[in-house]
């Protein structure tokens, strides 16, 4: 009975919003177009949509791309590549957490795993399944994010496990 | 996202018509859902031209901006998004909640304030009042149990013992103010297993006070009789289709016709047999059974709201079509069994 704006009309604002964050961005050499503005809108209407979330406003997308501007591996290149990942990241862990992690304590660890494992989409996203299950597990978000490969023996405080040695 | 509230079995005052905004008397009350008051007074509304299009659509705007109000105070701050059930249990709760403030007042002051006022002052309004109505609805516990029917009936007693209370005190007006519990195991006539936000509770509490005035408006012997007689349906796992008051306005409602000068639960054996002979006579068809309880059904009046026994015979109405037809039909229905050995008997 009651909608929200149609599905056009949400992108057409959240790109809007988006553009906006330009007057930050330009001084980092970031700066959006319309086009890729809008691009990232979709995709977070994407997630939001498959991670099955409502967010009202520019919510998290706002902090997310701000935040991930200050990174030392955000080149203009990789720049809406990497923006697009962080968000159905950010979305997907939300929900698989069922909302056990802040916003900006997922962003700020979404960002510090990304600086510490040298700007890679891949690790990025290794890291966050490792979180999904450490927090599910009743486990806290710590900052053990560390160095962490493929191989960890997934100890959720961080401390080496002395049989492995 | 669309959030579709059902219909429900909540009972909240009707709202009355009223003069107030212009082009609110072009509304009917009538088309307007009482369990979705806020939204269908605005579609309505619109749709009569009452309001313009810009209006509503502010409105509606105003609507969601209180729900991310509602989403930042729900999270703590801590979150901008919500999971889509959590976003329909906090839309739901604000709208219950401006429901609640706008239902007393006419149609005309109604529209008034939502086109005119912020969410916020008729949704505190609204929450104002929610917790007046759960006071109100722990106070009619405490009596309901106070006057609870002494009965080995697991459904009653669990409801009365623990779950009710669970339900009341674990109501969140503010979060999650339509809440619906589907867990209303004990049959009611007009609780149809579920419940619904505080009007919801309110009025299942205000069936078990009058089933609990009525049943215990008969002496004790006659009701314990009467639960011995129907101890297998009564204390069966599996009886959740019995409720007492239901019972008892049978048993007291058949004595009448019988002959009996007041209603007596369980029915006589004596006044059954009386019964069946005048039916072996001449058979009574349903609608001459249903005129013959509606002639007799007045005796009760005296014991329970005569709304509450208007309904409890509608509902009998079909048993009264089958009961006349023949003397088993009706000793059965009174559970009392003809036992080829010794004659009658009120166990298999």
């Amino acid at each position: 009975m009651i909608g929200i704006r149609s599905g056009g009309e949400c992108i057409r604002t959240s790109a809007e919003g988006i553009l906006r964050l330009n007057n930050t961005l330009e001084s980092r050499g970031l700066a959006l177009t319309p086009d890729e503005a809008r691009g990232l809108a979709e995709t977070r209407q994407k997630s939001l949509i498959a991670n099955s979330r409502v967010e009202l406003g520019l919510g998290a997308v706002e902090k997310l791309i701000l935040k991930f501007s200050a990174s030392g591996y955000a080149a203009r290149e990789s720049w809406i590549e990497l923006l697009n990942l962080a968000l159905e990241l950010f979305y997907f862990v939300k929900t698989e957490t069922r909302d056990g992690v802040g916003d900006v304590s997922l962003i700020d660890f979404m960002f510090d795993s990304l600086e510490k494992n040298g700007g890679s989409p891949e690790l990025l996203a290794q890291s966050c399944e490792r979180l999904i299950t450490r927090l599910n597990c009743g486990g806290i978000i710590g900052d053990n994010i560390a160095g962490q490969s493929a191989s960890d023996d997934g100890n959720f405080d961080g401390e080496d496990n002395d049989n492995d040695r | 996202m669309t959030a579709d509230f059902n219909k429900t079995n909540d009972r909240l005052p009707e709202p009355k018509p009223g003069s107030g905004s212009s082009g609110a008397e072009k509304i009917d009350p009538s088309a307007l859902d009482g369990s979705n008051y806020t939204l269908t007074l605005a579609l309505e509304a619109l749709r009569t031209g009452a309001i313009g299009r810009a209006a509503y659509d502010a409105f509606i705007e105003r609507v969601f901006d209180k729900l991310a109000d509602q989403i930042r105070l729900y999270t703590g701050g801590e979150s901008d998004s919500v999971m889509n059930e959590t976003a329909v249990k906090l839309l739901g709760s604000v709208l219950y909640n401006c429901d609640l403030a706008l239902k007393p007042v006419g149609v005309g002051t109604a529209l008034g304030r939502i086109m005119n006022e912020p969410i916020d002052s008729i949704y505190y309004d609204g929450l104002r009042i929610n917790r007046e109505y759960m006071l109100k609805a722990l106070a009619m516990l405490r009596k309901v149990k106070r006057t609870r029917i002494d009965t080995m009936c697991v459904y009653y007693n669990n409801l009365l013992g623990g779950d009710l209370e669970r339900l009341i005190k674990s109501y969140d007006p503010k979060f999650d103010a339509k809440r619906g519990c589907a867990w209303v195991d004990y049959s009611m006539p007009t609780v149809n297993r579920s419940i619904c936000g505080v009007g919801g509770i309110l009025h299942l509490l205000e069936e078990l006070q009058n089933e609990n005035d009525f049943v215990n408006s008969f002496p004790k012997a006659q009701t314990d009789a009467l639960w011995e007689r129907c101890h297998r349906e009564i204390a069966h796992p599996a009886g959740d289709m019995i409720n007492l008051g239901e019972l008892v306005f049978e048993q007291a409602l058949i004595s009448l016709i019988a002959g009996e000068p007041e209603p007596v639960v369980p029915v006589p054996v004596t006044a059954l047999i009386r019964l069946s002979q005048r039916l072996e006579r001449r058979r009574l068809s349903g609608e001459e059974g249903w005129y013959a309880a509606l002639a007799v059904s007045h005796k009760l009046n005296r014991r329970a709201p005569q709304k509450y026994l208007d309904r409890l015979l509608v509902r009998m109405r079909v048993q009264l079509g089958v009961i006349f037809d023949s003397s088993d039909a009706l000793f059965r229905f009174c559970r009392i069994y003809k036992n080829r050995q010794t004659g009658l008997s009120e166990s298999e």
